[in-house]
């Protein structure tokens, strides 16, 4: 198929992964026990620096994810983001991402980024750009570890899984 | 005659059955195909919208996350269904995101056409159906799937039908034949042989045959029972028929006899007195010659008598004419009060001195003058045959028998041997000589007939040398004593 690069055209790298972020929420599912412990919000928590700037915000306005109202906050420190449902950390986190990956590592939080290597760190999703396409890939393991889960048809559309049964692992 | 014509009622039967059952099948085939239709075309609607729904809630990832190839594979299981010409899928602005074909050849184009708000329709192009449904994430739209569906079931369904209600319908054919074949031996046959046996009578003329009464007791067997009654009472009736004719021909040739043995006695006897006649008018003419006066006078005497006998047998032959042929005018006649006048006529006549006993009241219905005639003769009869008694007696009466009221007239006269009695009342048979008690025969003949005319009898009983006997009766009541 002809990649069509309608979303890069029309909008910014980090407008489609703002919008993926969101998606993501979808596709995760956490305990109940998680779910009551992480308050009356759906956190999409962005740890230090910010390149999505407010198109998150625009479009998780009025939104709804697992029963509860969407809400994106900024923290300054992984620590700070324990409670969030998902962590995106930007790749100008650099060589401090180790450091927030151990800080969420017990808790059940859904990391995301596009740093490289994100995933051999032990980070869960990891966005990549093929062919002009945001894609993502994930790191099962990781995901399972923080006793979170993600739908098949989310492994379906990641460009690769790394961990975890064969299941969902396109060609 | 053809068994299957269509004239034939066997033959009309069962094109009836096989109509009844053709139209009975059609309708039970297009409602069959036509329920089938629906519900198959329902069936195809619902099956398609879960095709559709799976594939919508497969391709949520795919559409949410622009994998455009992960829908393609998605699609790509509907190999699975054959009847699948096409499938694609759209993003929720309109624009394609993957599609299926099965092949090029059941490739049709297919352009979104649910309308803004519309959850899913149906439509048929082609020949093919098309489904088309949206996808939804979360309750909002994010792209539609549509559907393109051969219908090839449809039709393949009603060939089918076709082919059962064709099939249904050589059994029923086949039933229809069994039907009228079974329905020949209760209907069909009686009524054949009850048409051969009325084609027999009305062609032969033979009323003598039967048709055969079914075995059953229903309508056919009493139609048939009543054509051979009426066959029993046409032949009865032509039984009857022709007994009379021969009846009447006997009669008739009887009549015919009795004229032409009348013509001869009459011929026979207007000759007698006629002969005497010319002898007497040969010997006048010889006598006269001579000159003989004496004899001429004795001769003139004899030819007077002899012209008087004819007269008198011709006047009695008009009487028997008569007696036959004029019409009757019946009414009440006092035979008492006629008797005595004829007697009373007969005394002056010539002074014999004869007992005569009349009862008095014998009323009869019957034509005067004519009654009259018989009276006369019967009493003249009696009087003449009583002529040698130095007592003679006549006596006139009426005796009630059964219904019917017997006049008799009876003397003490000559008499007359019983075992000719019945000869007595034919024309110029006498019992007695011209010498004895002159006469011409035709008296009794004419009594007998104004009797008969009357519808009533007569007879005569009699000891020779004893008396006589003669009896009449007349019907009283006007409708026997019709003219006949």
């Amino acid at each position: 198929m002809v990649a069509t690069t309608w979303a890069q055209n029309r909008l910014s790298e980090y407008a489609v992964k703002a919008a993926y972020l969101f998606n993501f929420g979808k596709f995760v599912r956490f305990t109940s026990a998680d779910t009551a412990a992480k308050g009356q919000s759906f956190d999409i928590c962005i740890v230090g620096e910010d390149p999505l700037g407010h198109t998150l915000d625009d479009l998780t306005a009025n939104e709804r994810l697992d029963d509860k109202p969407v809400r994106v906050v900024r923290v300054k420190r992984a620590e700070e983001a324990g409670d969030c449902e998902i962590a995106y950390i930007s790749a100008a986190e650099g060589t401090r991402i180790t450091g927030d990956l151990n800080a969420l590592r017990s808790r059940t939080v859904l990391t995301v980024s596009d740093a490289p290597d994100f995933l051999q760190h032990g980070g869960m999703i990891q966005f990549l750009t093929v062919e002009k396409h945001v894609r993502f890939a994930v790191n099962l393991d990781a995901v399972r570890a923080a006793q979170l889960s993600l739908s098949s048809e989310l492994l379906r559309v990641a460009s690769s899984v790394k961990g975890g049964s064969s299941a969902g692992v396109r060609p | 005659m053809n068994r299957w014509s269509a004239q034939s009622i066997s033959g009309r039967l069962t094109a009836l059955v096989l109509l009844v059952s053709g139209i009975a099948l059609l309708l039970a085939y297009i409602s069959f195909l036509a329920y089938d239709f629906y519900t198959l075309r329902h069936n195809l609607r619902e099956s398609l919208e879960t095709q559709a729904n799976i594939i919508g809630m497969n391709c949520e990832a795919a559409l949410l996350f622009d994998d455009q190839s992960a829908a393609e594979t998605t699609l790509s299981a509907l190999r699975g269904a054959p009847a699948v010409l096409s499938a694609e899928i759209y993003r929720v602005d309109g624009r394609p995101f993957a599609s299926y074909t099965r092949g090029p050849a059941g490739y049709q184009t297919i352009a979104p056409r649910l309308a803004k708000g519309q959850e899913s329709g149906f439509w048929i192009q082609n020949g093919a159906v098309l489904l088309g449904q949206t996808i939804r994430s979360d309750g909002k739209v994010i792209g539609s799937v549509y559907i393109l569906d051969e219908t090839g079931e449809l039709a393949r369904r009603a060939r089918e039908f076709g082919l059962l209600s064709a099939c249904i319908l050589l059994v029923c054919f086949a039933i229809a034949l069994m039907a009228t074949s079974a329905m020949r031996g209760v209907i069909i046959r009686p009524l054949e042989n009850l048409a051969e046996t009325a084609r027999v009578v009305s062609r032969q003329r033979d009323y003598s045959v039967r048709a055969e009464i079914p075995r059953r007791r229903d309508e056919l067997a009493f139609l048939v029972q009543s054509f051979n009654e009426m066959l029993d009472e046409i032949e009865k009736g032509r039984a009857v028929l022709e007994q009379k004719v021969a009846e009447r021909t006997a009669e008739l040739s009887a009549a015919n006899r009795e004229l032409e043995a009348f013509s001869y006695t009459v011929a026979h006897d207007l000759r007698g007195p006629l002969q005497q006649v010319s002898n007497i008018g040969y010997l006048l003419q010889s006598v006269g010659a001579a000159g003989r006066p004496d004899q001429e006078k004795d001769l003139l005497d004899k030819l007077v008598s002899a012209i008087n006998r004819m007269s008198t047998l011709i006047e009695n032959l008009l009487n028997l004419s008569r007696a036959s042929s004029i019409p009757l005018q019946l009414k009440p006649v006092d035979l008492s009060a006629m008797a005595k006048v004829i007697l009373d006529g007969l005394v002056q006549g010539d002074g014999r001195q004869v007992e005569c006993v009349i009862a008095k009241d014998c009323v009869a219905v019957a034509d005067e003058g004519l009654i009259t005639v018989v009276l006369d003769n019967l009493l003249r009869n009696a009087w003449k045959y009583s002529s040698r008694r130095s007592r003679a007696r006549i006596e006139f009466g009426c005796r009630d028998e059964g219904e019917e009221t017997v006049f008799f007239i009876r003397d003490n006269g000559a008499g007359f041997d019983s075992a000719y009695a019945a000869r007595l009342f034919h024309p110029f048979q006498r019992l007695h000589s011209q010498a004895e008690f002159p006469g011409t025969g035709v008296g009794l003949a004419t009594v007998h007939r104004i009797v008969a005319r009357h519808g009533g009898r007569v007879w005569a009983t009699g000891v020779v040398d004893q008396g006589a006997e003669f009896s009449f009766t007349l019907p009283q009541s006007r409708s026997a004593t019709n003219d006949n």
